[in-house]
C-alpha cells in the first residue's frame, strides 16, 4: 500500500510515469455480478435451448474403455448460458431443462410434434466435443419447428475451455438476430467502477466483465475516486477520470494493459472523457480557462480545440453518432439542460426542454435516441426520440444515473441506488424489460457498455 | 520515486509482479474458426390436387306451365265436344254461352294470379329461412373454428347435407302439393264442362262461324296469358340461381376470413414491427389444411424483413387451416390481406 | 500533531453544536454512520495535519459585512472574536453562493493566512450524489471557486490557493438522505 502521505507530496507535482506502478493493490478474489431481473415481456416468445451434448473425441485402446460408463459433463453448460442471455433480452422464454421432452443434440434425434404440441417454434440443439489438450469443438444447429427444418448450423473449433462462454453469448446473438431482426449484444462487455470498504477504507477498482456480469476483470485499483469510463469505439482502449494524483486526470489505459498514460492533467477538473466514433479525437471537460468548458483533443497531436466558452458549466460531452457535433450538459439557463454543438459551424442549440435537470447525455449508436439523465422529483433515465422529440421517462428506480446504451440500441444500462447501495441496472428503451446487476460486497456504479467484440 | 521504492520495496514488488500478471492475461489471445454446417432442408411433401366439384344446378319447376297445357288440351276437347253438339243439337242463344264462357275465363285468370301469388309468398319464406340459416351457418363456423380440423369438417359437412336435404324435402313437398292442386283443378273443370254440355245442349246452335271466332279470339287470349306467365317463371328461376350465386360468395368469403382470422391469431414476434405492416399472404394449402406454401406479396414500405418472416411464420403455426363450409369452397390457392 | 488534530475537532464539534443551527457539522466524527467512521476524505486528512494548528485569532478585529454583496474590502472589518471555526463551509442543493455563515467561516481561515504567510490552502469542493457525477465535479470545483474568490477578497494571493473538486465521490455521509446530502455539500478548507 502506498502511504498516504505520499500521495499528498505528489498532489502538486504529478508524475505520469508513476502512474504504472500505482494503485496495483492485491486484494480477495472477485465476485461475479449478479443479475437480478425484473420485468420481461408479457408475451415473450417460448423457445427451447436444450441442454448440450458432450462427447469425448474417440481416443485408442485404454483410454477409450475406461471412460466407458462414466457420465461426463461439459465444463461449461453453455444451453444454460444462451437462455439466461435470451431471457434477459426480455423478447423470449426459454422453457426449462425439465420441461423438455427429449434432449436431442442431433437432428435425427427430433421428433417435431413432440416440440410443436409444447407451442415451440424454434429450438436450438448442439453439443461440445472434447478434442483433447484442454480444447473444444462446438457444434450447433437452430431448427424450425414448424417447417421442420434448420435454420442454421454452425461449427467453432480449437476453443479454449475459457473461451467457452464466449461461444455461448456467440449463439445467443445469433438466435437474436434470426428471431428479431436486430443484431445481438450479448458478446460485449461492459466497464463500471466498484467501490468497497477494505479494512475501512475506500477501495475504487475499475473493472470489465461479460455483458450478463460474469468474467469480472479488474484493470485499475485506487484509493482514489475512478469515474466516466469511456470505451474506445474498437474496444481495446479505455479512458476515464482518476484522481490517483489527489485531483482528476484523464487517463487512457489499453486493456491489455500495456499503455496507460494521463492526458490531460490541466489545472482545474479534467474530466467526462468521450471518444469520437473514429477513435481519433476525444472530448474532454476542463477547467483550466476558470469553468468548467468541452475541448476536443486531437489524441495523435494532444492539440485542444474549445467548443465552448460559458462561465457557466459545460460537462458530460457526447458524440452524435456521425461525429459531426456533439452534445453536452450545459447549466448556462441556470439549470442543466442538454445543448447541441455542431463542430463545422460552432452553432449551439438546446435539446431538451423537458423538466427542470437534464444531464450525461448520451446518443444511441444509430444516432436516433438520446439518454439523459432527467432531474423532475427524482432522477431516472429519460429517453428523447431525436426524429419525433418525443420523450419518455423509461426508470421509475432510485438516483438513477449514468445511461450508457448497449451496441445495438437496445438496451440502456445505468446506475441506481437500491437500499443505500450503488447498483446497475438495464432497461430496454421501450422500459417494457429490465433487471439489476449487483456486487455482493460492495457499490458499483459508473458503467460503459462497450462495443461489439467482432466485425 | 526512489526513495518512494526504497521505502517500499514490498509494495512496489508486489505492483510490479501484479502488472505483469494482468499483461499476461490480456494478452493471452485467441482465433476462433466458424465454419458453416450445411444441412438439406427436408423435402416438401407432395400435395394431392383434388378437381374441384362442379355445382350442381337447382332443378326449378314449371308447374303452372304444364297446367295451362292441361287446359289447352282440356280447350281442344271442348271445341270438339262443341262441334258435336252444334250438329247434334239446336243452338243455343249466343248470350248465354257468352256469359258462361266469360265466367269460366275470369276464373281462371284468378286462379293464375292467386297461385302466382302463394309461390311468391313461398319464395320469400325459403330465401326468410335460407337468410337463416346462413346466419347460423357463419356462427357455426366461428365455434368450430377452434376444434379439429377433421371433426370440423365432418360437422360442415353433415350440416350443409341436412340443410340440402330439408331443402330438397320442402321442394318436394311442394311439388306434391301442385301437382294435387293440378288434379283437383283439372277434376273442377271436367265437372264444369259437364255441366256446359248439358246447358249447350239445351241452347240453340247459332252460327258457326261466330263460334270459331270466338275460339280464335280465345286461343290468342290463352297464348298471350301462357307467354306471360312462361316469362315470370323463367324470371323467378334466374332469380334464384343469383341468390344461390349470391350466398356462396357469402360463405366463401367467410371461409377466407376464417382463415386470415386464424393465421392472425398465430401471429406473434419478438422483433418490434411496425403496426402499419402489410402484406398479401398467398397460401397453397392441401385439402386436409396443410401448408403447402406461402408467399408474401405486395408489402407496403413498413413490411421489413423480419416482418415477411414472421408473416410466413404466422400461417405455418395456424396450420392446419380451417376447413370451408362445404366442400365444394375448398381452394388450393388462398390469398388474403394480412396486417396483424 | 495527530493528537492536536485530533483536539481541535473535539474542540470545534461541541463549539458547534452548542451555538449553531443547521447543519448538523458533526463531519469528521459521522458517528451515525458506522460504514465512515475511520474513513475521513482519503488526501484531506492527512493534509490536514500540517494545515491544522490552533492560531488564537488576534483582537484586530474589523466589521463584516456581506460579502456577496460586492462590498470593497475597506470597510470590512472582523467580528466573532473568540469563535473558532472549524474549516468546512456548507451550500444548498445545487448552490455555489456563500451564505453569511459560510462568509464568516472564509474570513477566519483568510485570516490565518493572512498571519501565517508561510502557509498555502487547498480548498477541496463537494458534492452530494444527486445529479450526474461530472456535472457535480464541476459544481464542486464552481464552490471551492466562490470560497476562493471570497478569500481572494479577503486579501489571500490567489498563488496561495489550490482548488480541487471531487465532485460526489467522497461523502462525509454514505447514506441517501436529506442530512446526508446536507453535511456533503460542503468545501473543506486544508492549511498547511
Amino acid at each position: 500500500m502506498i502511504p498516504l502521505n505520499l500521495q499528498s507530496r505528489l498532489i502538486n507535482k504529478i508524475q505520469p510515469a508513476l502512474f504504472s506502478l500505482l494503485l496495483l493493490f492485491s486484494l480477495p478474489a472477485w465476485s461475479e455480478l449478479t443479475i437480478e431481473i425484473n420485468e420481461g415481456y408479457e408475451n415473450a416468445l417460448p423457445i427451447a435451448i436444450v441442454p448440450f451434448g458432450y462427447e469425448e473425441q474417440l481416443k485408442t485402446g485404454e483410454e477409450n474403455s475406461s471412460a466407458k460408463g462414466k457420465v461426463v459433463k461439459a465444463p461449461v453448460d453453455l444451453a444454460a448460458i444462451i437462455s439466461a442471455d435470451l431471457r434477459r433480452s426480455g423478447h423470449f422464454r426459454p422453457i426449462s431443462a425439465d420441461s423438455m421432452p427429449a434432449y436431442p443434440t442431433d437432428i435425427e434425434g427430433i421428433d417435431f410434434i413432440d416440440w410443436r404440441v409444447l407451442d415451440i417454434d424454434n429450438m436450438l440443439i448442439g453439443k461440445v466435443v472434447d478434442e483433447g489438450n484442454g480444447l473444444y469443438q462446438i457444434d450447433m444447429r437452430f431448427m424450425d419447428v414448424l417447417r421442420k427444418n434448420q435454420v442454421m448450423g454452425k461449427r467453432w473449433v480449437h476453443i479454449p475451455k475459457d473461451k467457452l462462454r464466449q461461444i455461448a453469448h456467440q449463439i445467443s446473438d445469433l438466435i437474436y438476430e434470426e428471431l428479431t431482426g436486430i443484431r445481438g449484444a450479448f458478446n460485449t462487455q461492459i466497464a463500471y467502477v466498484t467501490l468497497r470498504k477494505v479494512s475501512g477504507k475506500r477501495l475504487y477498482t475499475l473493472e470489465i466483465a461479460d455483458s450478463d456480469g460474469f468474467n469480472p476483470q479488474p484493470i485499475l485499483k485506487s484509493r482514489m475516486p475512478i469515474m466516466s469510463p469511456s470505451w474506445s469505439p474498437d474496444g481495446s482502449k479505455l479512458a476515464y477520470v482518476s484522481f490517483e494524483s489527489g485531483r482528476s486526470n484523464v487517463v487512457v489505459q489499453s486493456l491489455d494493459g500495456k499503455y496507460r498514460k494521463v492526458i490531460a492533467n490541466f489545472k482545474g477538473i479534467n474530466g467526462a472523457p468521450a471518444w469520437s466514433p473514429d477513435g481519433k479525437k476525444m472530448a474532454l471537460t476542463l477547467s483550466k480557462a476558470g469553468s468548467a468548458d468541452i475541448y476536443i483533443m486531437d489524441l495523435q497531436t494532444k492539440k485542444l480545440r474549445r467548443l465552448t466558452r460559458n462561465w457557466s458549466i459545460e460537462t458530460e460531452a457526447t458524440w452524435a453518432a456521425n461525429g459531426q457535433s456533439l452534445f453536452f450538459n450545459s447549466d448556462r439557463r441556470g439549470q442543466p439542460q442538454v445543448f447541441q454543438v455542431f463542430l463545422d459551424t460552432g452553432e449551439i442549440r438546446r435539446v431538451t426542454f423537458e423538466g427542470k435537470y437534464n444531464g450525461n447525455p448520451e446518443i444511441s449508436p444509430d444516432g436516433r435516441y438520446l439518454a439523459v439523465v432527467h432531474g423532475q422529483g427524482g432522477f431516472h433515465i429519460g429517453l428523447q426520440d431525436l426524429y419525433t422529440n418525443e420523450f419518455t421517462v423509461l426508470t421509475d428506480t432510485f438516483l438513477d444515473e449514468s445511461p450508457t446504451f448497449s451496441p445495438n440500441g437496445e438496451m440502456i444500462l445505468y446506475a441506481m441506488n437500491k437500499n443505500g447501495k450503488g447498483v446497475l441496472a438495464v432497461v430496454a428503451i421501450d422500459g417494457k424489460a429490465s433487471q439489476t446487476l449487483k456486487v455482493k460486497n460492495g457499490e458499483v456504479r459508473e458503467p460503459a457498455w462497450g462495443p461489439y467484440l467482432n466485425k | 520515486m526512489i526513495k518512494f521504492i526504497v521505502k517500499h520495496p514490498i509494495s512496489v514488488f508486489l505492483a510490479v509482479v501484479l502488472h505483469i500478471a494482468i499483461l499476461v492475461v490480456f494478452s493471452v489471445k485467441w482465433t476462433e474458426d466458424t465454419e458453416v454446417l450445411k444441412l438439406s432442408t427436408q423435402g416438401e411433401k407432395k400435395h394431392e390436387i383434388k378437381q374441384i366439384k362442379q355445382i350442381e344446378p337447382m332443378k326449378t319447376f314449371t308447374v303452372d306451365a304444364s297446367q295451362v297445357q292441361a287446359q289447352l288440351s282440356k280447350l281442344k276437347a271442348d271445341q270438339e265436344a262443341r262441334k258435336l253438339e252444334q250438329q247434334r243439337l239446336a243452338a243455343k242463344t249466343d248470350k248465354e254461352r257468352q256469359r258462361l264462357k266469360e265466367l269460366q275465363r275470369k276464373q281462371k285468370l284468378e286462379k293464375a294470379k292467386a297461385d302466382k301469388a302463394a309461390k311468391k309468398a313461398e319464395e320469400q319464406k325459403r330465401k326468410a329461412e335460407k337468410e337463416r340459416k346462413k346466419t347460423e351457418e357463419a356462427k357455426r363456423l366461428a365455434l368450430l373454428e377452434k376444434k379439429k380440423a377433421e371433426a370440423e369438417r365432418k360437422k360442415a359437412e353433415k350440416a350443409k347435407q341436412a340443410a340440402l336435404d330439408a331443402e330438397k324435402k320442402t321442394k318436394q313437398a311442394k311439388q306434391k302439393a301442385a301437382e294435387a292442386e293440378k288434379q283437383r283443378l283439372a277434376e273442377e273443370k271436367k265437372k264444369k264442362a259437364l255441366e256446359k254440355e248439358l246447358q249447350d245442349k239445351a241452347k240453340e246452335k247459332k252460327a258457326l262461324e261466330k263460334a270459331a271466332a270466338e275460339a280464335k279470339r280465345k286461343k290468342e287470349q290463352q297464348d298471350a296469358a301462357a307467354a306471360l306467365q312462361r316469362q315470370l317463371d323463367e324470371e323467378a328461376a334466374e332469380q334464384r340461381e343469383a341468390q344461390k350465386r349470391k350466398q356462396l360468395l357469402t360463405l366463401r368469403e367467410t371461409y377466407i376470413s376464417s382463415i386470415a382470422a386464424k393465421v392472425k391469431d398465430n401471429w406473434r414476434t419478438p422483433a418490434r414491427i411496425s403496426p402499419d405492416a402489410q402484406c398479401d399472404l398467398k397460401i397453397t394449402q392441401s385439402p386436409g389444411g396443410n401448408i403447402t406454401s406461402v408467399k408474401v406479396l405486395n408489402c407496403n414500405k413498413e413490411a421489413t424483413e423480419q416482418f415477411k418472416k414472421d408473416a410466413e411464420k404466422a400461417v405455418y403455426r395456424a396450420e392446419p387451416l380451417p376447413a370451408p363450409p362445404v366442400k365444394e369452397l375448398f381452394e388450393r390457392d388462398i390469398t388474403f390481406k394480412f396486417k396483424p | 500533531m495527530n493528537t492536536l488534530h485530533k483536539v481541535f475537532s473535539i474542540a470545534a464539534i461541541s463549539l458547534l453544536t452548542a451555538c449553531s443551527s443547521t447543519p448538523d457539522r458533526g463531519v469528521n466524527n459521522g458517528s451515525n454512520d458506522p460504514d465512515v467512521t475511520t474513513d475521513t476524505a482519503p488526501g484531506v486528512g492527512d493534509k490536514n495535519e500540517s494545515g491544522v494548528e490552533i492560531i488564537a485569532a488576534n483582537g484586530n478585529q474589523v466589521e463584516g459585512k456581506d460579502l456577496t454583496n460586492g462590498q470593497s474590502l475597506d470597510d470590512m472589518k472582523m467580528v466573532d472574536v473568540d469563535n473558532i471555526y472549524p474549516p468546512i463551509i456548507y451550500f444548498g442543493y445545487d448552490q455555489y453562493d456563500l451564505d453569511d455563515e459560510g462568509t464568516d467561516v472564509v474570513r477566519y481561515h483568510a485570516n490565518i493566512l493572512l498571519e501565517n504567510s508561510n502557509k498555502t490552502v487547498i480548498l477541496n469542493g463537494h458534492t452530494d450524489e444527486r445529479g450526474t457525477p461530472e456535472y457535480n465535479l464541476a459544481l464542486g470545483e464552481r464552490r471551492a471557486q466562490s470560497v476562493a474568490q471570497a478569500m481572494m477578497l479577503f486579501g489571500v494571493d490567489e498563488k496561495r490557493i489550490e482548488i480541487i473538486s471531487f465532485g460526489e465521490e467522497q461523502p462525509v455521509d454514505a447514506q441517501s438522505n436529506e442530512s446526508a446530502w446536507q453535511k456533503n455539500r460542503r468545501v473543506e478548507i486544508v492549511i498547511k
